[in-house]
């Protein structure tokens, strides 16, 4: 190993962790935005249990909303990795559904960290 | 014979990629991207720039990326995972160029392509920036992995120099 080998190393986790830890660290979310090549296509309010279903051109996906938590829960896509992402809930995290272009999204109106400087 | 025996190792070293790759399929998926791996089998990738060259290792690579979307994959797993293997070989051939590195940073750089490359593809793709959340972790890992590659070579390659005799 050379000490360029160490310093790029060291480079990313000193970037990596902080940053990763930031995003472990935010607050939940409220609403879920559902997405559709990129397009709203609809908003859902999280503290509102319901499963609902979407359906484009590529397949369709369906959608569960319970205790403030969303996953897909049944969808026609190949891999399936949508439903093995499972429940998210943290504010900016995402279930994406590639082969169908589509993706849940959470989003806040409130803070977006849990420690906020006083 | 020398042909011969460099279409063997070749083939030894795609076989051992296929074998990583289907031992990465048994890792559970923490991005939702198809194909998206932490980036065990481009350890035989990487040997086989370090033996032989880039030409060599593109084709190791490219079979590699064939066979397993055939064998564990789909067709979309396929692209994505030409995608970032495209850019990462790039990228590895870039830096071992200028002799900067060992094999472990040139490792951790086509880890970090690698990454790179298919979460632009999937963010292209559905054109939304939400699947950068992920990146971070994605990172953290495949980093990981970039380094136990690169050191894996750095000690395998000097004393594998005699099968090319």
């Amino acid at each position: 190993m050379k000490k360029s080998d160490l310093i790029l190393i060291a480079i990313a986790v000193i970037i990596l962790i902080p940053i990763a830890l930031l995003l472990v660290n935010t607050k939940s979310g409220d609403k879920a935005l559902v997405k559709s090549d990129g397009q709203t296509i609809d908003v859902l309010d999280l503290s509102v249990d319901g499963t609902y279903r979407y359906e484009n051109k590529y397949g369709f996906n369906i959608v569960e909303v319970r205790d403030k938590n969303v996953r897909v829960i049944e969808a026609d896509c190949p891999g399936h990795d949508c439903i093995n992402k499972g429940f998210i809930k943290r504010n900016n995290e995402s279930v994406i559904c590639l082969p169908h272009h589509f993706e849940v999204i959470i989003s806040s109106d409130k803070e977006e960290y849990d420690v906020v400087v006083q | 014979m020398k042909k011969v025996n460099k279409i063997t190792f070749l083939g030894l070293f795609t076989a051992m990629a296929l074998i990583l790759s289907f031992l990465e399929t048994l890792i559970p998926n923490i991005v939702p991207i198809p194909g998206f791996k932490i980036g065990l089998a481009n350890f035989a990738v990487l040997m086989a720039l370090y033996l032989y060259g880039f030409k060599e290792a593109l084709i190791v690579d490219l079979v590699r990326i064939l066979l397993s979307a055939i064998l564990f994959g789909s067709f979309f797993s396929f692209f994505y995972a030409l995608s970032g293997a495209a850019l990462a070989l790039t990228i590895e051939l870039i830096i071992k160029k200028t002799d900067k590195f060992s094999p472990v940073g040139v490792s951790v750089f086509g880890a970090i392509f690698h990454n790179l490359g298919q979460f632009l593809l999937a963010g292209f793709i559905i054109r939304s920036l939400g699947i950068f959340y992920y990146l971070p972790f994605t990172l953290i890992f495949c980093i990981l992995t970039g380094f136990f590659n690169g050191y894996l070579v750095t000690i395998l390659k000097d004393r594998l120099k005699n099968i090319k005799k």
